[in-house]
């Protein structure tokens, strides 16, 4: 629809900047359709005789690990200017790492004060090793406190 | 010959080389883990390259496209697993030769025969590539929308549905619609937002659409997949094997001549070259029962095809401009942002740039060979590290990497947006590939298209009456029909 709102006109034969966003849109909707009859249809031929699927465990793990690690990319790229590079990295290696230890049957020796103690250590030190390295070593320009040059 | 002397000078110096050889490096470390890609492999290392001189910084990624595809045969033989898809047909036989006790043995033949491919390859792009680019300074507008059109018509039809295919280049071709119109000035669906008045920047969409996306999905999959254990896997003396896959040179040479010639048909991609030259070599052999309990030959057959795919995946790319498969995309993505636009002018304006990458892609597969030779017990051990760790790291590459083109934190939201993207499309299998190649292609469809139809006054028949022009179109149109019918043909085989 907002490809209708573009202004601008042809000239000399050429096409209005409205065309190309507009041709395409089309384009998608008409696949878009044929693409979602063809969905409907399988799903009704395959539903006739088929069990209604069931939430396990297993199943709903997957999803709320995949949420919880793209909410902490969202959460540090909203604190990443304010906190500076290198707390905010520590903070994401820390709870996406400890996410995923938490989530995982087989992982739950981790979580142990040394455990934590040492995934703490490990993120810090990770992160203001990425620091240097790209600050000094490749000299792009990252957020910082202006603690200390970090 | 005065463009490849300027190109020797620019490619060995030392930091050229160091830039090379680190960029192979990290492509093999890379292709050793299951799970990442070549073309996340290029695209993670992307910002490296925005302050090198091109040939430094095309140099360091065309190293890390080497060392990924030859890195997948590490855990290919390890464990069963390809480290990347093109390493799958590896699994056949060197899995088998590693369980005899010979590890150290495929992988040898695995490194000499990745070399001789690579090198095979490099040889024929340097050969074709120039002649090929020289036919195509004879494009005008409508030819380049043509060949465009093409481009995404051959490369949506590798999809799991051509129509899904086709959905994602559309995506592509209208989110390069954002930003301002490159005829007229007028801008396109910007909501007044200043980052998005030159366009969507090409980094965050790829490593958005090839790094993050594969990392979400690797969470998923994490609690799915069972935790690789090499720590009881014993590896033989793992030096190069020359004289066994010399013996095998029937084999090397047809498994090199069909991966470069794979490669060099956009769309095709590296899964398809291995298993071609795995099958003409089983065809040829006088023994073919063996193929399949670890027998040299199938190693030869697939390493030296998928790592001659790449020579022969930048013809296309380097005289056209238009990427083969998903890897040679973002390396293509990466030569742009360098703000070099591959096609044949690039070959009548920066010969000694363009013959500055042939070297570098030789002087790449030799650091492949030394580094496989000499560090293959650091890549089994890089299997080791555990999987949560690197997923974190690899986030962290992303947002740096992003935040670093210019400090515009814009562009890591863009990045997690096209992350997302990403994961679904592969999710249902739209693919991400086609999406990169619709941005690209994109302004180079609509500017072409409107200025051909501004230099014939409106008539759409200048489409179809230059032969040039006619013959992309209707080759297009024939490999959509063709794929519409195989797919069909497929699909009613199956039920």
């Amino acid at each position: 629809m907002e490809s209708f709102s573009i202004r601008g006109s042809a000239a000399g034969g050429s096409l209005p900047p409205a065309f190309f966003p507009k041709a395409i849109c089309t384009l998608l909707l008409v696949l878009l359709s044929v693409s979602l009859l063809k969905l409907i249809y399988a799903t009704a031929k395959h539903n006739e005789g088929c069990q209604e699927a069931s939430f396990s465990r297993g199943s709903v793990i997957p999803v709320v690990s995949w949420l919880v690690v793209f909410l902490l990319l969202v959460l540090y790229a909203v604190v990443l200017e304010p906190l500076g590079y290198v707390v905010s990295t520590a903070l994401l290696v820390f709870s996406v790492v400890g996410t995923l230890v938490m989530l995982s049957p087989g992982d739950e020796s981790g979580i142990s004060a040394k455990g934590i103690a040492k995934l703490g250590a490990f993120s810090m030190i990770v992160s203001l090793l990425i620091f240097f390295l790209f600050s000094q070593g490749f000299g792009i320009i990252l957020p910082t406190l202006g603690v200390m040059g970090v | 010959m005065a463009d490849y002397l300027d190109a020797f000078g620019l490619v060995f110096q030392g930091y050229v080389l160091l830039a090379i050889a680190g960029g192979t490096l990290l492509g093999l470390i890379m292709g050793a883990l299951p799970g990442l890609t070549a073309a996340m492999a290029i695209a993670l290392l992307l910002p490296l390259t925005f302050g090198m001189p091109p040939v430094m910084g095309i140099g360091m990624l065309l190293g890390t496209l080497c060392g990924a595809i030859a890195g997948g045969s590490v855990s290919a033989t390890l464990l069963n697993i390809p480290g990347t898809p093109s390493s799958v047909a590896t699994t056949l036989d060197a899995f088998p030769m590693a369980r005899k006790g010979q590890a150290g043995r495929a992988l040898g033949i695995a490194i000499v025969a990745s070399f001789l491919g690579g090198i095979f390859s490099a040889v024929v792009l340097c050969v074709l590539a120039p002649p090929i680019a020289e036919f195509a300074l004879r494009f005008g507008a409508p030819e380049y929308f043509a060949l465009s059109i093409f481009g995404l018509v051959i490369i949506a039809s590798v999809a799991k549905s051509l129509i899904k295919g086709l959905v994602a280049g559309l995506i592509g071709l209208l989110l390069a619609t954002v930003g301002t119109d490159p005829i007229a000035g007028v801008t396109r669906f910007t909501y007044g937002n200043y980052s998005l008045l030159t366009g969507i920047n090409l980094l965050p969409a790829l490593i958005g659409l090839f790094a993050v996306s594969q990392v979400l999905a690797d969470v998923v999959d994490y609690f799915k997949t069972e935790k690789a254990d090499t720590s009881k896997t014993k590896l033989d003396k793992a030096a190069p094997r020359w004289l066994e896959v010399i013996r095998s040179w029937k084999v090397l040479f047809s498994s090199s001549v069909i991966g470069t010639i794979v490669g060099a048909i956009p769309g095709a991609g590296g899964s398809i070259a291995s298993f071609l030259s795995y099958d003409q070599a089983k065809k040829m052999s006088k023994t073919p029962e063996k193929f399949g309990t670890g027998h040299p030959e199938g190693i030869v057959a697939s390493e030296s095809s998928n790592n001659s795919l790449v020579g022969g995946s930048l013809i296309p790319m380097l005289t056209l401009g238009v990427p083969g498969e998903a890897a040679t995309a973002v390396l293509m993505g990466g030569l742009m942002i360098q703000g070099i636009r591959p096609g044949p002018m690039l070959f009548a304006e920066q010969g000694a740039i363009i013959y500055g990458i042939f070297i570098a892609f030789f002087v790449a597969n030799i650091f492949m060979l030394m580094f496989q030779w000499f560090g293959i017990r650091l890549f089994v051990k890089v299997l080791q590290i555990p999987r949560k760790l690197l997923m974190a790291m690899i986030l962290v590459f992303c947002v740096i990497g992003v935040y670093a083109v210019d400090s515009d934190i814009f562009n890591v939201y863009l990045m997690l947006g096209f992350g997302v993207l990403g994961y679904f499309l592969n999710k249902y299998g739209f693919g991400t590939a086609p999406v990169i190649l619709g941005l690209i292609l994109g302004p180079i469809a609509e500017s072409n298209l409107r200025r051909a139809l501004l230099q014939s006054g409106g008539d759409w028949s200048v489409f179809v009456m230059r032969p040039i022009s006619l013959t992309f179109l209707a080759v297009a149109l024939i490999f959509l029909v063709f794929t519409y019918w195989q797919n069909t043909r497929h699909k009613t085989l199956l039920t």
